[in-house]
Order: C-alpha cells, then sequence, then structure tokens
C-alpha cells in the first residue's frame, strides 16, 4: 500500500511550510520512524518521519519550495508497486482537497534557524527605521507582546552595534575625507559620463613593429633638438592618424541626430596630465602639417598645459584624440572617447619583446595601440581597417612621404 | 479544563543520558495517559550535546580539553545544534501531551520562551525573542536556549536557561552555531542569584503560561 506524505499542519496559524532539505533520495529503502525529510516554517525546522517502510519511489516537492499545507511531499510504496494513479495530478494538488491520507506527524523538532522562511513581527514605525538604517530585523531580539520589536527595541539593537564596531579596532574606520571636485574635474566627470552613456564604444588591439619608427625618430631627433624641439612618438603618431583619417573620414566625425557630420580639417587632440587634472591640447589641422610644424605646435602646447595658461581655443575643436600611457608601463588599455569625437587612439609601452619573424623568434621594440570607437558611427571593419592602416604607416614611417594631404 | 500536571525538581545534576531516561520514562507515563504533562526541572554535568544537524565543526576544542575540563560530549537525537549545559544552568524538560492545550508547536516553542522571559521580568530584566533564532535574549545575548522535540503531540526536550553559569565553557563552542552573538547568564545582571529561587519562579511561570497547576512528586514516582 502506497503512502503519501503530506506537508504537516504543525500550527494553528500554518498555512504553508517549505521542505528544507530531503534525508532520502529516490529509491532510497525508508523504515517507518525514519526522518526522511525537514520541513520549516516561522522559525522552526520539523523533521518527518516515514509513517510506513517502504521506498522512496518519488519526490514531489524540491527544497526551498514554499507549499500549502496538505500537499503531497513524497510517495512510499514498494519498489515494484504502480504509483502512477498516485501521481496524475499529484504535484498540482491543492491543499483545499484534503488528501485521503494523513498528514506526517510532527516528528523531531530541530532548534536551528528556518532560514528563508523568517516572520517578522514588528511595529511600522520598528520596520521604518530598520529599513532606513538598513537593519536585518530578523537579528533584533524583539521585546513586545509575542517577541514583536517595537521602535526602542531597534534603536537599542543600532546602539549596540555602534558600540561592537568601536570596540573592535580593527573595524574603526579612520575618518572619511571629502575632496571638493574642481571645475576641471566637474567638468570631466561631465563629459566622462555623458561618453560611457551615449557611445556604445568598441575597443581594438594591435601590435606594432616599431623599429623603423624608432630609426626614424633617432635620425631626426637631433635636427629637431637645434630648433629646440622634441621629437616625441606622439607627433608621428598624429602624423600617421592624420593621414588614416584623410583616407577613413568616417572617424572623423560626429553623430548629430540621424546624420554623421564628417570633419574638413583633422583636428588632433592630445591628452596630457597635469597635476590638477588631465588635460587636452589640440594641434589644429595636423593633416595639412608637416612633422615640424606639429611638433612646433604641439610642445608650445604642452608648454603652456603645465603652466596652466591654455586659452579655450587650445583645448577645443578636436577631432579625434590621442592618449598615450605607455610612460607609465601600460600595455594597452580602453580608452574613452572624448565626445562628440567618433574614436580616441590610445598608445602603450614601447618595449623590446620577442617576435617571430621568419621562423625565427627576434627581438623587436614592440607597442600595442588600442583604437575605441563609436559604435553607432563606424562598424569593427572599418576600424580594423583604420588601425590596420596606422600600424602599417607607422611599421614604414617612409609612407607618410606619399600620402594624401 | 483541568490538567493533570506534575513536576519534578532534581536537586543534585544529573548526567545528560540520565536526564534522556527521565525523560522518555515520563513521556511514557504522558503517553500511557497517567499525566497531561510532566515538567522535569534539573541541573546537568558538564556536558556538550551535538544535535541531528551536526554541530561538531563548532566545538572549537579538541575532546582531550574536554576531558581536562570534565565535560562530557554527547551525541543526541534531537534537533539543534551544539548546546552546553552544567552546573547552575535550569534545564527544563516539560514532556508536555499539546492535545490538552493546543497541537500547535510554534505556540508551544513561544510559550516556552514566554516562561523564561517573565521569570526574567521579576527581577526586572527586558528580555525578548529574535525573528531568526530561537532562544530567549537579552539584548544580543542569548540567556535561555530552546529546543524541542514532538511525537504524537508530545513534546520532549525544552529549554535550558543561564542562571549562573560557568561561561568559560561557552567559550569553547559557537553556542548553537550562532558566531555573531554571544551568551548571557542571569548572574550578569543580578547579583548573588538564589538558584533556587529562580528555579521556584520557573515552575510558577510554568504554571501561568500554561494554565496549569504542578503538584510536586518525588524523582522516583517518574521511575515506576
Amino acid at each position: 500500500m502506497a503512502t503519501v506524505i503530506t506537508m504537516p499542519k504543525l500550527g494553528l496559524t500554518m498555512t504553508s511550510g517549505s521542505v528544507a532539505k530531503w534525508h532520502k533520495k529516490e529509491g532510497d529503502r525508508v523504515e517507518k520512524g525514519e526522518v526522511i525529510l525537514e520541513v520549516s516554517t516561522e522559525k522552526i525546522t520539523y523533521k518527518v518521519e516515514a509513517p510506513e517502510s517502504g521506498v522512496l519511489r518519488k519526490i514531489l516537492v524540491q527544497p526551498g519550495t514554499k507549499v500549502p499545507i496538505g500537499t503531497p511531499l513524497c510517495i512510499i510504496a514498494a519498489m515494484d508497486e504502480d504509483i502512477s494513479e498516485l501521481l496524475k495530478g499529484a504535484p498540482t494538488a491543492p491543499a483545499a482537497e484534503k488528501p485521503a491520507q494523513p498528514e506526517a506527524k510532527p516528528a523531531l523538532v530541530a532548534a536551528k534557524p528556518a532560514g528563508e522562511e523568517v516572520l517578522i513581527k514588528a511595529t511600522p514605525i520598528a520596520k521604518k527605521i530598520a529599513k532606513e538604517q538598513g537593519i536585518d530585523l530578523a537579528l533584533v531580539t524583539g521585546t513586545g507582546p509575542g517577541g514583536r520589536i517595537v521602535e526602542k527595541d531597534v534603536l537599542d539593537f543600532i546602539e549596540r552595534q555602534k558600540a561592537v564596531a568601536e570596540a573592535r579596532p580593527v573595524a574603526k574606520a579612520a575618518p572619511l575625507k571629502r575632496i571638493a571636485l574642481s571645475d576641471v574635474r566637474q567638468v570631466i566627470a561631465e563629459r566622462m559620463s555623458t561618453s560611457w552613456q551615449n557611445s556604445p564604444m568598441v575597443t581594438l588591439n594591435v601590435d606594432v613593429d616599431c623599429a623603423l619608427l624608432k630609426k626614424l625618430r633617432e635620425d631626426l631627433k637631433s635636427s629637431f633638438k637645434e630648433k629646440g624641439l622634441n621629437l616625441s612618438y606622439n607627433y608621428i603618431l598624429m602624423k600617421a592618424c592624420a593621414v588614416a583619417l584623410k583616407e577613413q573620414p568616417m572617424l572623423n566625425s560626429y553623430l548629430e541626430g540621424n546624420e554623421v557630420v564628417l570633419y574638413d580639417e583633422v583636428n588632433i587632440g592630445l591628452a596630457v596630465a597635469t597635476e590638477e587634472a588631465l588635460l587636452v591640447p589640440v594641434v589644429k589641422d595636423v593633416a595639412g602639417k608637416n612633422l615640424y610644424e606639429i611638433a612646433s605646435d604641439g610642445d608650445a602646447l604642452i608648454e603652456k598645459a603645465r603652466k596652466g595658461e591654455l586659452a579655450i581655443d587650445d583645448v577645443t575643436g578636436g577631432t579625434f584624440t590621442i592618449t598615450n600611457l605607455g610612460m607609465f608601463g601600460v600595455r594597452d588599455f580602453t580608452p574613452i572617447i572624448n565626445p562628440p569625437q567618433c574614436a580616441i587612439l590610445g598608445v602603450g609601452e614601447m618595449k623590446d619583446k620577442p617576435c617571430v619573424c621568419d621562423g625565427q623568434i627576434v627581438v623587436k621594440p614592440m607597442m600595442t595601440l588600442s583604437l575605441t570607437f563609436d559604435h553607432r558611427i563606424v562598424d569593427g571593419a572599418q576600424g580594423a581597417m583604420f588601425i590596420r592602416r596606422v600600424k602599417e604607416l607607422l611599421e614604414n614611417p617612409l609612407l607618410l612621404l606619399a600620402v594624401l594631404k | 479544563m483541568s490538567r493533570r500536571c506534575f513536576v519534578v525538581e532534581f536537586k543534585e545534576p544529573l548526567g545528560y543520558g540520565d536526564g534522556l531516561t527521565f525523560q522518555e520514562r515520563a513521556f511514557e507515563k504522558v503517553s500511557a495517559g497517567e499525566a497531561d504533562g510532566i515538567l522535569l526541572l534539573l541541573e546537568h554535568k558538564p556536558v556538550f550535546t551535538v544535535g541531528r544537524s551536526g554541530g561538531r565543526e563548532n566545538l572549537l576544542v579538541d575532546e582531550r580539553v574536554l576531558e581536562a575540563y570534565g565535560i562530557e560530549l554527547y551525541e543526541t537525537n534531537r534537533g539543534g545544534n551544539i548546546t552546553y549545559h552544567g552546573p547552575g544552568q535550569i534545564v527544563a524538560y516539560p514532556i508536555f501531551n499539546l492535545s490538552k492545550w493546543k497541537k500547535d508547536l510554534p505556540w508551544y516553542v513561544s510559550c516556552l520562551e514566554e516562561v523564561v522571559i517573565q521569570v526574567l521580568k521579576d527581577y526586572n530584566i527586558k528580555a525578548g525573542r529574535k525573528p531568526k533564532y530561537r532562544g530567549v535574549w537579552v539584548a544580543d545575548k542569548k540567556i535561555a536556549a530552546i529546543g524541542i522535540a514532538a511525537d504524537r503531540w508530545i513534546t520532549m526536550h525544552g529549554f535550558a536557561f543561564n542562571v549562573r553559569v560557568d561561561k568559560s565553557h561557552f567559550e569553547l563552542i559557537n553556542p548553537c552555531g550562532i558566531k555573531e552573538f554571544s551568551v548571557a547568564s542571569l548572574d550578569d545582571y543580578v547579583e548573588d542569584v538564589d538558584f533556587r529561587e529562580v528555579v521556584k519562579k520557573t515552575r510558577e511561570k510554568f504554571s501561568l503560561v500554561f494554565e496549569a497547576g504542578f503538584d510536586e512528586v518525588a524523582k522516583e514516582w517518574i521511575l515506576t
């Protein structure tokens, strides 16, 4: 004779209970009086014993599931007994139907907390304070009638928690220091947030072999120095980007409503870290300038930035940005677009690395470029073509002599 | 409804195993209808009991240390985690036939808590309950632990109420597996606690809360 164990009614006010744990699994032999599962309601866990010996043929309610009292929980029957009739509709049998089988009798009651199913009796004001202060009411000692948590209980609990926190020297936090955002910082904060929220950004990384780039700089450095200029890699990068942007103007643009607006000139901003903030002075018409002119404009702007003498005109009008973190040993990163521009190029550290060349491992100065672009304006392939072109120009810098202007 | 209830006060500390024997015999008497309820009030010799839900992981020391302290380790079939019993703690084992009161275990547990809360009230101590954890709490310290069992609505086990316990023993465990709160004893709040007086008050509060008179009987009666 098959036996169905149902959710027991263990208290007058109990309307439902949860299966906390199965002590047996389907197919296990169970003896009469053996604990087969635990059910929980309010803060009490009950162990339910098998009313008859047999095999646990079917578990109908999984742990953590709350069901009304009287809901069938499992079927105990002989190994070969046909239980298909009992299975029909069993999982959905509502409590109101009063199954013919007797309820499981309450067996052993555990003293452990029932976990998720905690009924909290508290006054509205106590609940409000707890919510405001982020207090878990389940942990508060309630001294009202029947354990009801009153306002004073919550206030006392908060006081004691504070005292405990203060008594633990490690847990004691240093007084918080507050730093007001400078005007510049506020602008940066706002622009970066705007960029992050509005532009779906993609970053592509490519490794660039800098052997020839390095040679070019070595060769030209002294003649620049004679003119009082410092030929930084950034200027060569600017030139290469300007060339590539002229060829692929979609990256030298901005989005306005449903239109992409292409810039005529290529004005490249160069991110410069100063004590106070990150400044981005802009070298105008990079495509129309030679390397001397770019270095001359760039050096002047950087000097102004360091001295805090940049004029509004010096930091506006950019159509593309280069940000170089190589001096900090950064390999690659994901720059954030300087709005409303379409793209930004991140430059990593130039470093000697082992490379495979014609089946041989050779050491080469390598650098990683990270292009972040606005996917609303261009797709991955266009971005990839752009950064491939920049890579090509840097790896063969003589190409910079044979380009569109 | 008048109920036939009895109380046995043990004057000497009992081993945990002996306590169980008395409970089982009392259970038989209640099952046989010789009484509606039998209340056993006693103290245990130092013992850590581990319940079915485990608890050994909350024993913080080696069993050899327990030996040095003279504390027994006892595995029980009751629910709950690790618990300490020892001198200075009132252990109440109500063997009640709940069919004569209310077939309602949450109600019953709440009544046991109420007994302790009422006793503490007599000492001007405001105690309460925590929604998440059972037992009786004074501020965030547990003063009484509760663990019950029931079969055919007849109860076993009960509560352990710290009156003047050796708290160094509690330091060897995480009581009931609860790590964030500690334990309290009545003598933390009241100087020169008279243990027998607290036992007497506990009896009175049982009568009050469970609306029944308890006739005192000798422990030998249980064994007859």
